[in-house]
């Protein structure tokens, strides 16, 4: 369709005139309208708080190629922020349910929908977009997103270097960023930033419950799996959270803990993170606006981290975040480590997943010479378990590098070792 | 089927935050939007997501095509129809538990003529007005005790402003809070933590000891060799320290960890702090009558006991700790009885005050006072500055002088709001909207930036000529993207103002688009 008389008079006045503090490549007039209308096909990864925004914003800033990812279907305690979804869309698919709101409501944008993994789509899929955009709630899901965008950027070719804008909110904080692939820091750089969330040892939960966190966990990873051995809770069933909530209530009557309520045990089983629309706003519209300058050049973009808090007045930062050298993703040099070889490679693997900066789920590790330890295959995997219970000397020569991988994760992280007696052998992190 | 639906579960995530307090406070918000602006339209989104009592919209133009292409509540049928109408219908479905209400009106002419129409609200959301006007919007909201929040969008930039007559944060929600009284026990506490012996334990009971336990032991040590005083400089507290590692069986011990940890806090004397003292010579605390609200009423009750006590009512917070369960409930148990006795306390005491002006005890619930009693160090009052005082009576000039010689400042955008403001009483249209004048339009632009810098006595020069030609280059366009944070923005000051939680930015905040920055300055 052709576009109503005044419909992009409000972004006219940038595309139309530059100004003084436009890069001097900027040409304003009919060729950066056309690429910003028509060719400039864009992805949002998530449909959710910050996905319903981003998918709003980016219409009315004139992107109409607009795909989004979404696994994920619509729960009811969506609906305070998800604005494009109504009562009566409970249980459809988020990217299905935004893509049809936006096709209807803004003519001639076109957003296509994907109801599914991000992982499914290969690297030809993710080659057709200009921008990618992401809107999730879960880290691992972005580092696949990065490490699959770093790796595709070839610095001799600029067409494959994708730019990635990720938004992120908690309650009232958020936070916008910029990541040029293989250019600026990309988000395993700055892995350590993210709080992990809390989680509570073991020991405590079992012999020494005080708070009644401590008791929902023990009903959910102890008394749960007893009772029902042959499957995992269900966290979006009514019935196995009422179950974990009577237990956790039970054990905290016994030890006359008081605060276990149906709303607590929710928020820890499901790590819930408390959201709201102005946030899911704010840090959406910064990550459109971000997009809209760098697919038209009409003004300078984020260089590349803004920082957003809200329960105290409005703070925000913005800053430009260092490039990680040794970052396992878009470095290129070893990380060190210094590490007593008296350590034994199981503990050593639980350190590696431990650590804020690594922290990854089921590390493989290897030497140029041999495997120390595969996840998979299952034969591998039985080959090389008799390694965990040896000792680091035993297994690596302080000169050799030791590879680790993860099959969930494109990375490959490279470590050198420098033998010490002096370290610990029990981290410190482990507990922490 | 469709499942079954009600507040609790679609506000599941909000009331993680502000809790059934927050909401009740929400849920009675009755919200007016003066001009349906893409920005004023997005700030009543996000407050209309989360359940606000009422909405009306107050707008007398048309829809026009250039509105339909930057407002995503308004559709391509709608042009030439009212605006305010066509976004009421269109917010209204957010959310089925919001009222909704519209009004053709010029909101100008409601401010000169017939101001008895605000008094139905609690907030105003004032959008793109200009600042006589917002004067005026101010008066009413003075007299009429309402919430006014004026925003304006040009192109990438933004600002925002709040206004209250006396905003009072009941919840700020501060990140660990540690109030032990180790400095100035109380008998309860004095009693359980004298009643063991670390030499006659076992190791398990040693290493599950709460460390509150220990460092009071530690500190009566200290405090017997050094006539009863607590540690005060940092050689003292590594005094306390090495007590502490004396007492250690080894280094595994995490009740130990914690203990030397929380050697600076557990030091810091228990003090009223200096914003509470600061209510208490209030006359509004001192001068309690038939007029006082609940909050003050409080205050006067927390003033009485401070009086008595040198401190205020104990919250009854404990954090977690490594310890034992039992001895961890028996501890939280000593100071929840604390709290329970200085509740009794500030009860009585408001309950006298509220006979004395003839108000029912039910007036001042419980909740409110827990409320209180457990925020009670960051219990605040902020008096809003007026736009008048602003502009006219008593602009801040130090603070915008000594801004504008920082590098990178947003406060040349805010002398540019103004003087766009200037541009507009002078030839009645914005800078920069026709192609044709965008020279002459600079030129009459950089006569009003004069104009204002020369009210505060700046130097002219301190405004770079780029930012004019990026304000006339704007040409007051709305940029959904900058349109929809501002908005934001103003949802969650509203939000925080509303509710009494959280502290609310006080009073103008800038957004810079181009730079992705925000400055806020207290004008
Ligand atoms: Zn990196």
């Amino acid at each position: 369709m052709k576009d109503w008389n005044d419909r992009w008079s409000n972004i006219n006045k940038y595309l139309d005139r530059s100004g003084p503090y436009t890069d001097p490549g900027f040409k304003p007039g009919e060729q950066v309208k056309s690429f910003l209308h028509e060719e400039c096909k864009v992805l949002v990864i998530g449909a959710g708080g910050l996905g319903c925004e981003l998918l709003k914003n980016l219409a009315m800033m004139g992107f109409k190629d607009i795909h989004v990812i979404d696994m994920d279907t619509i729960d009811v305690s969506n609906l305070n922020r998800q604005f494009l979804f109504r009562p009566e869309d409970i249980n459809k698919s988020k990217a299905i349910a935004a893509a049809e709101f936006i096709t209807k409501r803004v003519p001639g944008v076109k957003v296509t929908p994907y109801f599914g993994k991000i992982q499914d789509k290969d690297e030809e899929y993710y080659s057709q977009f200009k921008i990618i955009i992401c809107g999730l709630d879960s880290v691992e899901a972005r580092r696949w997103i990065n490490a699959t965008l770093v790796n595709l950027a070839d610095m001799d070719y600029p067409e494959t270097i994708k730019p990635l804008i990720d938004g992120g909110t908690e309650g009232f904080k958020g936070q916008a960023r910029v990541i040029l692939p293989g250019i600026t820091a990309c988000y395993e750089c700055s892995l350590d930033m993210h709080t992990k969330p809390v989680s509570y040892p073991m020991c405590t939960i079992a012999n020494t419950p005080r708070i009644p966190e401590h008791c929902i966990e023990y009903a959910s990873v102890v008394e749960f799996p007893k009772a029902f051995p042959d499957r995992k809770v269900d966290t979006d069933s009514v019935e196995d959270l009422t179950w974990i909530y009577q237990c956790a209530l039970n054990r905290a009557n016994q030890f006359n803990i008081e605060g276990v309520t149906y709303q607590l045990t929710q928020g820890v089983v499901k790590h819930i993170i408390p959201s709201i629309a102005s946030t899911n706003a704010i840090i959406a519209a910064a990550c459109a606006n971000e997009a809209f300058k760098i697919a038209t050049n009409c003004t300078s973009y984020l260089n590349n981290y803004f920082m957003y808090m809200g329960d105290n007045g409005i703070y925000t930062h913005t800053f430009e975040l260092d490039k990680k050298d040794n970052c396992p993703v878009c470095g290129f040099e070893q990380i060190q480590m210094t590490i007593n070889p008296k350590l034994k490679l199981k503990d050593f693997i639980q350190m590696l997943m431990d650590k804020p900066n690594i922290s990854i789920k089921k590390p493989s590790l290897a030497t140029p010479s041999k495997a120390l330890y595969m996840q998979a295959p299952k034969n591998l995997e039985m080959a090389t378990r008799p390694n965990l219970e040896k000792t680091l000397d035993e297994l690596v020569d302080e000169s050799e590098e030791v590879v680790v991988t993860d099959p969930s994760l494109p990375i490959s992280m490279h470590i050198g070792f420098t033998y010490s007696l002096d370290e610990k052998i029990v981290d410190d992190v482990v507990n922490a | 089927m469709k499942p079954e639906i009600n507040k609790s579960m679609i506000y599941d995530r909000q009331l993680r935050l502000w809790g059934d307090q927050g909401q009740n406070s929400l849920e009675t918000a009755n919200i007016c939007l003066l001009n349906a602006t893409v920005s004023g339209t997005e700030s009543l989104k996000n407050l209309i997501l989360p359940g606000i009592g009422k909405f009306t919209i107050v707008d007398d133009k048309k829809v026009t095509g250039s509105d339909v292409g930057s407002n995503f509540f308004l559709t391509i049928d709608q042009i030439g129809q009212s605006r305010a109408k066509c976004v009421t219908e269109l917010l209204k479905n957010l959310n089925e538990f919001v009222e909704a209400d519209y009004l053709e009106k010029d909101p100008v002419f409601l401010i000169n003529e017939n101001d008895k129409f605000f008094s139905q609200f609690n907030v105003i959301i004032a959008s793109n007005m200009q600042e006589k006007e917002l004067i005026k919007l101010n008066k009413i909201c003075s007299n009429e005790n309402i919430i006014l929040v004026s925003l304006k969008t040009n192109g990438l930039f933004g600002i925002l402003r709040s206004y209250v007559p006396e905003h009072t944060i009941i919840d700020a929600h501060p990140e660990n809070v540690t109030d032990y009284r180790l400095d100035r026990p109380f008998q309860g506490l004095i009693d359980y933590c004298k009643s063991f012996d670390f030499s006659e334990m076992t190791i398990v009971e040693h290493s599950h000891m709460p460390f509150i336990v220990i460092l009071y032991q530690c500190l009566e040590e200290f405090k017997s060799k050094h006539d009863g005083k607590m540690p005060s400089s940092y050689s003292e507290r590594n005094e306390l320290k090495e007590i502490i590692k004396s007492l250690r069986l080894n280094n595994d011990e995490e009740n130990f960890d914690e203990a030397e940890k929380s050697i600076f806090k557990a030091c810091k004397p228990t003090i009223i702090p200096s914003q509470l003292k600061e209510m208490f010579c209030d006359i509004k605390c001192s001068n309690i009558n038939e007029n006082s609200s609940n909050f003050w009423i409080i205050i006067n009750a927390f003033a009485d006991f401070a009086e008595r006590h040198n401190c205020l009512p104990h919250s009854g917070i404990i954090p977690d700790m490594k310890s034992d369960t039992e001895k961890y409930v028996e501890l939280q148990n000593i100071y929840r009885k604390k709290f329970q006795e200085d509740f009794y306390e500030i009860r009585q005491k408001v309950n006298t005050t509220l006979a004395q002006i003839n108000r029912p005890i039910e007036s001042i619930k419980d909740e409110q006072i827990i409320t209180m009693i457990k925020n009670g160090s960051d219990l605040r009052i902020i008096r809003y500055r007026t736009l008048e005082d602003e502009f006219i009576n008593q602009p801040n000039v130090s603070l915008i002088a000594q801004s504008l010689n920082e590098e990178f400042n947003n406060m040349v955008y805010y002398l540019l709001f103004r003087a766009v403001d200037h541009f507009y009483e002078t030839h009645y249209r914005y800078p920069g909207v026709d192609n044709d004048s965008l020279d002459n339009d600079l030129e009459l632009l950089k006569k009003s930036v004069e104009v204002i810098t020369s009210q505060y006595s700046i130097d002219y020069s301190l405004i770079p000529e780029e930012a004019m030609q990026e304000i006339v280059r704007a040409g007051m366009s709305e940029i959904h993207t900058v349109s929809s944070l501002v908005g934001a923005l103003v949802s969650q000051e509203i939000l925080k103002l509303v509710t009494c939680q959280y502290t609310p930015m006080n009073n103008t905040c800038i957004f810079n688009g181009i730079q992705t920055t925000t400055t806020s300055y207290d004008l």
